[in-house]
Order: structure tokens, then C-alpha cells, then sequence
């Protein structure tokens, strides 16, 4: 044993990047909702990017350490200590043996991720170690971590350095959130009326979304003339709408085919920022066509690049 | 050589759409299931993976430095040359089903509905050859087409909260099988001891799209008492 989970927390979970090219499976990728401050974090232990991490929400665990092990936590703004300690987050941080590391209180964002240099001893499911809450599969049965549970560390004996994350990379989360989409294909289908409330109205975002979606309400938004569709591949991101009225984002775990019409859809650039949307949070969103979807991708992976070479994340 | 009007349509800024004008019929269901399965041997640039579903096929490309217009250019050369290949390897899996009440929970609703007796509604769902349509919406979820239009059933108003792995079902004119424990809105006529989705095997789904299916009756003993 290495470290084992005092208190589990909310939803503490082993992701990596995500299972790809099973979609025609109906396995959807699941994996860290938010990857940039996945890969942030093993970049603060020297870790490859796709080093599985633990993704944490929203109420964060208690976790002894068995054994010395060099951290980095990142993403979501928690307050962290070491034995009763408060330390800052996105930085190294150097645990020793009988060390307890806990989490207090959200400040802002909703996933952190904690990566431990070198890796977890574990098997890989589908060339990834990422648990699918939903279907579960993939680690530890698609389960979340409960109090009492073990995971053994394979510690990298390299020598640290100590890093902090470059200050033009730390977000602060807002809970007033604007997400960049492009029109759906089914955009066209709305009401005159909807499809200006879908891109001037905020939305909120309802305590009942989780790792499949994010469920929006306060606005409805109706089409010109309901008719069943046929059902279609979806992916992360499509906006769809219901027959309800409201809209509902889907995210890493959500299924790989739907029949609801596909209103819009993130851009690839803000996919990310749908890990650190807290529920009950307000969002607006905001219309780009394709072409600027890429170029801002493109834009902010020179960034991100410039900053942290020579190592190199994926956007 | 049948060819099938299409269009492509970028669906997002990491993903094109190819979507068919006929309506769902079995050769456009081979071609899908053909014409998908190519392009993951095929080289397009940025590509991730291809999902298709009854009348569409879904690409997924990496979005960094990808042009989609380019991407939409050799999509259309690929399909120019694609020929269906004539014979391909279809297995027929018979499937093995319980529609004694304690797995079937809707059975009885359902016939009372239909207004035919049990013996009857076992007899026309035993008697077609499915085909498998797509895998989906949930691992390894089957969609089954050759429901005989007498069984074909609207699904249910408010989808049920837990569906048991196997259970058989139901939903407007498709047939289909649940691999794992899920909520869903389709009507539970029966239960299968196979396990469609397992993920301890590699590949983790039993049957592919355009498998054959074939449904036979077992008793409740015969269920509890089955072995893989």
C-alpha cells in the first residue's frame, strides 16, 4: 500500500486523456473533463502528459501517504493541506511518509487533479486507465474511490525539481461562464426567438449534471415543428435539446449516439472549461463559425507551448 | 455498383458528418457498416475514429492544425472508389432468451396491450432473423432490425430508472438488448443469459453490426442454470 483515502470525497476518480476508437462500440472516451490541467499537473512532477491522475470534485479527499511522494495538484482552486498545514496549489509539492494531504474548500472551478510522479500501479482497460462512472468500466470497475481504498504508487526515483505553474496559465474560474460554440446542425430547426435566446440568455446550470452532462435550465427553447429524429452519432460537446426545452451538454461520458436535435456545439478550444463549470453556475454562449473555432485552438496551443517548453501537452 | 446520394457537412470544429438521403433499408446498412470500417484502414489526416448509426457516419478528426475542407475533398475520392466487398463475414449467433415473467417484466402489459396471448407474442419474436443495425448509445447497447410490425410498441413515456444486463426489449419498431444495467425507455419482453458486453474480453462485444440474430426460448431453470 502507498497512499490510501481517508475520506474519499465527492467523486475522486482515476482518469488519463480518455479510451479512444471504441465510440462504434457505444464506449464513449470518458477521461479528465478538464486534460489541460491533467496534463498541467504531471508536467509539475516531470510526468508524460497521459500519466494517469486522480480528478477530483467539487469536495476533495483525505489521503495518508505510505510512503515519500512528489505531487502536483492543479486545475480547480481548493485549499490544501499537509497535516493541518495550508499549502498553495499548482505547485510541487514534496510528501513524506506518514503525511496526511487534504482538501478544504472550493474557491473557484470544480475538478482538480492530483498527479503523483511516477505512476499508479494499475491495469490498463482499452489502452486507457480512465473509470467510466456511467458505464462502469475501465479502473476500479468504473467506480469512484470510497474511504478505505488503496492505490500502490510506482515511484519515480528521478530527482525534482520544483516547479510552480507559469502565472499566465492559472485560471480563475468564474461562476459566470461565456462557452464559445459553433451552430449545430439542427440550429436551423429552432424558433426565430430560440435561436437568439440560445446565443444572448444565460443558463444555468442544474445540480443534476455529472460526468454525461451538463443539464441547463432557466431558458427553453422550442423548434419550428417538433418531429421525431433519427438517432445519430453524437460527441463531447453537442449541445442537445430534449423534448423538454432545455438543452443539455455532453461531456466524456455521455452516450455515443442520440436522437435529440444537435443545437450547437463547443468549440475544441473551451472543452476543458466543462470540467470547471460548478452546478448552479450561470453560462452564456457565444456563437464562432469553424473556421474561428480552429484558429483559436490553434492559437491557444502556441501558448500553451511557449510556456511550457520544451515539454508539450496536448490541446 | 449501388450508389447512395450522401452529403458531408462539417458537425463541429473536430468532426464531419456524412449523412444519406434513402431512408434506413439493408443495403444501405451494409454500405454504412463498410464504408465506416474502411476509413479507419484508410490514411486521412487528423482522423481518430468513425461511429455510424442508421442513416449517418460520424468522423472524428484532432482538430490542431486540420482543414476540413481538405478532409471533405478525399473523403469524397475515398467514397468515388469504395466498392462494397461482395461477401463479407456475417455470423448468425442464436440467442438464447426467458420470457418467464420474473425477467420479462413487461411481457404481460405489453401483450395485454397488443391484445395477444404470451404463446403467440414468443412465436412472432422468435421468428424473424435479426440483423444487428449499430452498437450504441450504451457499450455494446444492439439495435435490431426484423421486428415483425404486429410487436412494434412506442416506448415507454417516462424511461425506467434501472434496466437489468440482458434484458431484451422493445422500443417503436426496433429490437434490441441491453449488454449492461442502464435506465432506458424500451419495453423488457425477456432476458438473455448472454453476456453481450463483457469488459474482461478482448474484444469486449460478442456481435458486430450486420450479425444475424436469432432468438430461442428457454425456461426461467434454464436461465438461472446457464453456463457460457
Amino acid at each position: 500500500m502507498s497512499i490510501k483515502f481517508i475520506q474519499a470525497g465527492l467523486q475522486t476518480s482515476l482518469q488519463d486523456l480518455g479510451r479512444y476508437g471504441y465510440r462504434s462500440y457505444g464506449i464513449s472516451q470518458a477521461g479528465a473533463i478538464d486534460p489541460i490541467s491533467l496534463q498541467l499537473a504531471n508536467w509539475l512532477v516531470d510526468n508524460p502528459a497521459n500519466i494517469p491522475c486522480l480528478e477530483v470534485y467539487l469536495t476533495g479527499p483525505e489521503i495518508e501517504f505510505c510512503q515519500n511522494t512528489t505531487l502536483g495538484i492543479t486545475g480547480a482552486n481548493f485549499e490544501i493541506f499537509i497535516n493541518n498545514e495550508l499549502v498553495e496549489s499548482h505547485q510541487t509539492l514534496f510528501l513524506k511518509k506518514g503525511d496526511y494531504l487534504k482538501f478544504g474548500r472550493l474557491n473557484s472551478g470544480a475538478r482538480a487533479y492530483i498527479a503523483f510522479a511516477g505512476t499508479i500501479d494499475t491495469k490498463a482497460f482499452l489502452n486507457s486507465h480512465s473509470t467510466d462512472t456511467t458505464s462502469k468500466l475501465g479502473n476500479n470497475k468504473g467506480y469512484s474511490f470510497t474511504s478505505g481504498d488503496q492505490l500502490e504508487l510506482i515511484v519515480s526515483n528521478k530527482k525534482f525539481t520544483y516547479k510552480q505553474i507559469p502565472q499566465n496559465l492559472l485560471i480563475n474560474y468564474s461562476s459566470n461562464r461565456v462557452l464559445r460554440v459553433t451552430p449545430g446542425l439542427e440550429y436551423p430547426q429552432l424558433t426565430k426567438a430560440s435561436q437568439q435566446t440560445l446565443f444572448t440568455d444565460y443558463f444555468k446550470v442544474s445540480p443534476n449534471s455529472n460526468r454525461m452532462g451538463l443539464r441547463l435550465s432557466e431558458n427553453q427553447l422550442f423548434l419550428r415543428s417538433p418531429k421525431d429524429m433519427t438517432s445519430s452519432p453524437i460527441t463531447v460537446g453537442t449541445i442537445q435539446l430534449p423534448q423538454d426545452g432545455f438543452p443539455i451538454i455532453i461531456m466524456n461520458e455521455g452516450q455515443t449516439i442520440g436522437g435529440y436535435p444537435r443545437i450547437a456545439q463547443v468549440i475544441s478550444a473551451d472543452l476543458p472549461l466543462l470540467g470547471q463549470i460548478k452546478p448552479n453556475a450561470n453560462i452564456r454562449l457565444f456563437n464562432v463559425s469553424h473556421q474561428h473555432a480552429l484558429a483559436i485552438l490553434q492559437e491557444k496551443s502556441d501558448y500553451y507551448q511557449t510556456q511550457l517548453t520544451p515539454y508539450s501537452i496536448k490541446i | 455498383m449501388t450508389k447512395f446520394d450522401y452529403q458531408i457537412d462539417i458537425n463541429s470544429d473536430s468532426s464531419l458528418l456524412i449523412s444519406f438521403k434513402d431512408s434506413s433499408n439493408s443495403e444501405l446498412s451494409s454500405y454504412i457498416a463498410q464504408l465506416t470500417k474502411s476509413f479507419s484502414e484508410n490514411t486521412l489526416e487528423h482522423f481518430i475514429e468513425a461511429v455510424s448509426a442508421y442513416n449517418s457516419i460520424l468522423l472524428l478528426f484532432y482538430p490542431l492544425g486540420w482543414q476540413p475542407q481538405k478532409t471533405i475533398n478525399q473523403i469524397n475520392k475515398h467514397i468515388e472508389l469504395f466498392r462494397l466487398a461482395t461477401s463479407t463475414q456475417i455470423s448468425l449467433i442464436r440467442v438464447p432468451i426467458c420470457y418467464d415473467p420474473e425477467v420479462a417484466t413487461d411481457l404481460d402489459t405489453f401483450c395485454s396491450k397488443k391484445n395477444i396471448s404470451i404463446a403467440r407474442f414468443i412465436e412472432l419474436h422468435t421468428k424473424p432473423t435479426y440483423r444487428i443495425e449499430m452498437l450504441g448509445f450504451l457499450p455494446g447497447f444492439l439495435y435490431l432490425s426484423g421486428l415483425d410490425p404486429l410487436l412494434a410498441q412506442p416506448r415507454k413515456s417516462t424511461p425506467d430508472y434501472k434496466i437489468p444486463a440482458g434484458s431484451v426489449a422493445i422500443g417503436g419498431n426496433q429490437a434490441g438488448i441491453y449488454p449492461i444495467e442502464s435506465p432506458g425507455g424500451w419495453h423488457i419482453i425477456g432476458r438473455t443469459p448472454l453476456k453481450f458486453f463483457d469488459s474482461e474480453r478482448s474484444p469486449p462485444t460478442l456481435a458486430n453490426p450486420m450479425d444475424k440474430i436469432k432468438f430461442y426460448a428457454i425456461s426461467y431453470q434454464e436461465y438461472c442454470g446457464y453456463e457460457y
